[in-house]
């Protein structure tokens, strides 16, 4: 059934994307990602190399400074400073990360429908979307935090409710740029239904930039995690975490700086990690 | 006469009327149109004439007032998946239409799947034979979009457009991005295909080259009205619209010698205010004041025994059959008309 | 006898930087424009004739280098400008159009405005002076109601209108030579028409020397003198338009006339060319190989000079022979 050899066409090129390579040459990636990965495997490892559990008190040995037993000291309970560090660590990243993931669902979702169907429903996730962004963030935040009692639960539920709107918006523009391309109205005329355009055609295109916000996202839901618990909203004690300790550590600046600094040096240094990776994967992927 | 298959009446394509800070914009305004059987008809125009949106219209991609029948059976608004499948379109911007994240085998598959073209079985064997007939390699299947070229992603187009195995093939501008060597490729397949499948083809473009090499019937478009319709040859030969005249002097060509281009006539309309009476009496060299008042219809040679027959010659222009000068060619007539300022 | 020339580019070479390697886009390309005559450079996507085009005036993209090669105009050398003095020849000496007049227009900047800049760029005259150039420049390229358009912004403009904001302003200072890179092709083809022939006579009202780069051949056979055509980097035809398009002697040539439709031929499909356009400079034997039906051994082996008469010159191992007995060009 095939043409004659004139009409053949037959130098296909190889399918020439090979991310990894690029991506190994990336140094922002690279040094984020390494970071990253030594801030988390120490997180991980916090049982075997902080030797004290992160409650225990030892009331004879209240503020003490760095030393041989403890490496950072110990705060006003006698608890190691360096194991809390490192526990608050995985509480913090933990909820962190799994509190972009329902924004991050919620709002591409939201933004894929205005988007695609425009019309009444644009109209409506829009105006929504108007009336949360007329607040500033925290303010929202703290106010749902403080409506539905502190606490984890809490945390995920303020964020959720605030934070899907970048997603929606970036989504929704990538959309209306993708939905005039030829592929989608290739589909469309084919007869595809419209859930199966969304979901096999646009979605997987539209997505990226998303998923480059969503890194700067991390950051900043810890940031207002740790906020949170500064302000005593969000995890509650004796679980460890970031804000809390500065908060508790502040009273102490003058005596036992280390308490309140260490917790905000570990913040800093994870939203370097993670910024430095949005950095690399927006060039990375914005290369195509 | 041949079985017709697709038939357009009263086409109508509006933009924008919601909106009330602008006018709608009539980009389609009153269009018939009859597609027979393994017929290839052209559509020319420039841009602003409504092609697209015709085009658009009648795959389905675009709302549109009026009458569209596909086999007798009318297509509404909304189309059942059976009903999108006969009529197919191919775009012209290879490096839109094809999904960069679908390898050419899940393409094409998804479409033989959806519509159930073949077995579940069959399937894989189906999308070989198609990239085979559009003189691709079976290794073109496992790639991805960005390792094929511009003519490449065109053949994947059209073999996905005749996946379904539709009655009728639109396309739009399908050779407009390509270079010419690749284009004339591309023509030769569609030529080859229509034979083999016994394709109903609509080819729209603005290069009048294309549609005297490839279409049976041309259409000449402008401000959403076709002006003139005859078989291809006949239009070339002998074209009774003063527009239509325009353009094929202004075509270049290859091997006439030296000729000299005009100057003067002006750009193609704006459909967002488009002048009453004949759309193209502001750039006419014979305009008259009639021109102004009269919207001219489509009609054939007045008196022949064919110009009842919807595939006769039909020009509309008052003039039409009537000019015996050839003053419609010297460059240096200004339009005896001047048209008064019309307020948009 | 020879014409003086007014433009010469002598074995010019272009690579591009791809990674840690210097790739080869242009390969020892010769070309004059001789005073007073159009020359079109040919090609199609991939064939370099823009980037020949660009390296006229210096303006290469960041990563993309002149490598070797000369390029003299009025007799002095180019490529040994500093960019101030290059600065002097752009828009006074030698006039640019491109393609995308949008691209080309400042989107803030009222369109009298702009061509009244360049005047006041080249020429000492204040600024009433220089508004009136602007609009008798305007008047030359026939835009109408030249004083309401006079304070127009580039996007109220058609597109034929914009490319002849873009040509007035590629004009007002007087150059000797025009270049134009793909001038008409965003344009509908009867706009096309008249700008062209305005292109025309611009050219004899103010005695401009043109080079135009197109992959349109008819545009190239209406408007041109002489013509080179480009593939995979290298000029691969070059001599008068009439005599190269009738009796083309590069079996690439003759392909592409071959696959150029024509309204004077209804019902005669073009011929294509399987394969795509080579868009790297093949270092070992002819470029064109690949494709070509009468490509044998020596063509893959050894790269084809430039050879032939003075006027007409081709880059291939087995001519198309016009005279004689061989099969003339056009068949097959």
């Amino acid at each position: 059934m095939s043409l004659p050899l004139l009409f053949a066409d037959d130098r296909v090129n190889q399918d020439t994307s090979r991310p990894l390579r690029s991506w190994l040459r990336n140094p922002a990636l690279v040094t984020g990602f390494l970071l990253l990965v030594v801030i988390v495997g120490m997180m991980v490892c916090a049982p075997l190399i902080s030797g004290y559990s992160p409650n225990q008190q030892d009331l004879y040995h209240v503020l003490s400074g760095p030393s041989s037993a403890h490496l950072l000291g110990t705060d006003e309970l006698g608890r190691d400073v360096w194991a809390r560090l490192l526990y608050a660590g995985r509480v913090d990243l933990v909820i962190g990360v799994a509190a972009v993931v329902a924004p991050f669902v919620l709002g591409s979702l939201l933004g894929l429908v205005a988007g695609y169907y425009g019309g009444v429903i644009d109209v409506i996730i829009m105006r929504l979307l108007d009336i949360v962004v007329a607040f500033p963030f925290y303010v929202l935040v703290i106010a749902i935090v403080f409506a539905l009692g502190a606490g984890i639960g809490s945390i995920f539920v303020a964020i959720t409710l605030v934070g899907w709107v970048s997603y929606t918006r970036i989504v929704r523009g990538e959309v209306l740029v993708a939905k005039r391309l030829g592929y989608v109205q290739a589909a469309k005329a084919g007869g595809l239904s419209a859930p199966r355009i969304l979901i096999r055609h646009l979605l997987p295109n539209v997505l990226t930039q998303a998923v480059i916000y969503a890194m700067s996202d991390v950051v900043l839901t810890i940031l207002a995690v740790v906020t949170l618990g500064y302000l005593g909203l969000g995890v509650q004690p004796p679980t460890p975490e970031w804000g809390s300790m500065m908060q508790e550590g502040s009273e102490f600046l003058r005596i036992h700086p280390l308490l309140a600094t260490a917790p905000g040096i570990a913040v800093v240094l994870v939203g370097l990690a993670l910024s430095l990776i949005g950095d690399g994967l927006s060039a990375e992927l914005g290369k195509s | 006469m041949s079985e017709e298959v697709l038939v357009a009446r009263g086409v109508h394509v509006t933009y924008g009327g919601s909106d009330s800070r602008h006018r709608p914009v009539q980009a389609v305004n009153g269009v018939d149109l009859r597609l027979g059987r393994g017929e290839t008809v052209g559509l020319v125009g420039e841009s602003g004439c409504g092609k697209s949106s015709l085009a658009r219209a009648l795959v389905g991609l675009e709302p549109m007032t009026g009458e569209l029948l596909l086999f007798g059976e009318r297509l509404g608004a909304r189309r059942t998946k059976e009903q999108a499948r006969r009529v197919q379109i191919v775009f012209q911007d290879p490096f839109a239409s094809l999904n960069p994240r679908l390898t050419v085998r899940h393409t094409l598959e998804e479409m033989l799947r959806v519509h159930h073209r073949r077995p579940r079985s069959e399937v894989p064997e189906r999308a070989r034979e198609l990239v085979a007939l559009v003189g691709l390699p079976e290794r073109a299947l496992d790639v991805r979009p960005a390792a094929l070229s511009g003519g490449q992603r065109q053949r994947v187009a059209i073999a996905r457009a005749i996946a379904l195995e539709p009655d009728v093939l639109v396309a739009d501008e399908p050779t407009t991005a390509l270079d010419v060597s690749v284009q004339a490729v591309i023509l030769e397949l569609i030529a080859e295909l229509r034979e083999r499948l016994s394709l109903t083809l609509l080819l729209i473009t603005h290069n009048l080259a294309v549609v005297a090499a490839v279409c049976d019937r041309t259409a000449v478009m402008y401000l959403g009205r076709i002006v003139e319709e005859a078989p291809t040859a006949k239009l070339l030969a002998d074209a009774r619209h003063p527009y239509t005249r325009r353009l094929l002097e202004a075509v270049p060509r290859l091997g006439t010698g030296a000729r000299r281009a005009r100057r003067t006539g002006g750009d193609p309309a704006d459909p967002s205010c488009a002048p009453n009476g004949c759309p193209y009496h502001s750039r006419c060299t014979i305009a008259a004041d009639r021109c102004l008042s009269a919207l001219p219809e489509l009609r054939g040679e007045p008196g022949s025994a064919v110009s009842s027959d919807p595939r006769a010659h039909r020009a509309a222009c008052l003039y039409a059959w009537t000019q015996t000068d050839r003053n419609l060619d010297g460059y240096s007539v200004q339009p005896s008309v001047v048209s008064p300022e019309h307020t948009c | 006898m020879k014409e003086l020339s007014l433009l010469e580019i002598r074995q010019l070479n272009v690579t591009v930087r791809r990674g840690c390697h210097y790739v080869p886009i242009v390969k020892d390309v010769d070309l004059e424009v001789p005073e007073r005559r159009s020359v079109g450079l040919v090609g199609e996507s991939g064939s370099g004739k823009t980037t020949v085009l660009r390296s006229v005036l210096g303006l290469l993209p960041p990563n993309v280098h002149l490598a070797s090669g000369t390029v003299a105009f009025e007799g002095s050398e180019l490529t040994s400008c500093s960019e101030r003095q290059l600065r002097q020849v752009r828009g006074a000496r030698i006039g640019v159009v491109w393609q995308d007049a949008l691209a080309a227009l400042d989107p803030v900047m009222r369109v009298g405005d702009q061509i009244a800049e360049v005047v006041r760029a080249h020429r000492s005259v204040d600024r009433q002076g220089a508004m009136e150039s602007a609009k008798q420049l305007m008047r030359q390229v026939d835009l109408p109601e030249v004083e309401r358009m006079y304070n127009a912004y580039p996007h109220q403009l058609s597109g034929g209108q914009r490319q002849r904001v873009v040509i007035a302003s590629a004009i007002a200072a007087k150059p000797r030579l025009l270049l134009a890179d793909e001038p008409t092709t965003a344009l509908d083809v009867t706009v096309q028409d008249q700008v062209l022939a305005l292109l025309e006579d611009l050219r004899s009202e103010l005695g401009l020397a043109l080079l135009i780069v197109t992959h349109d051949l008819a545009i190239v056979d209406q408007s041109c003198d002489i013509v080179a055509v480009m593939y995979a980097g290298r000029i691969v035809e070059d001599g008068p338009v009439r005599e190269v398009f009738s009796s083309p002697r590069h079996h690439y040539t003759a392909a592409l006339l071959r696959a150029s439709p024509s309204i004077d031929r209804p019902g005669i499909l073009p011929k294509g060319v399987p394969g795509a356009a080579a868009s790297e400079v093949a270092l070992r034997g002819c470029a064109f190989a690949p494709r070509c039906l009468k490509a044998d051994a020596i063509c893959f082996e050894t790269t084809p000079d430039l050879t032939g008469s003075t006027s007409h010159r081709a880059a291939c191992h087995h001519r198309i022979e016009t005279k004689g007995n061989n099969a003339s060009a056009g068949s097959q």
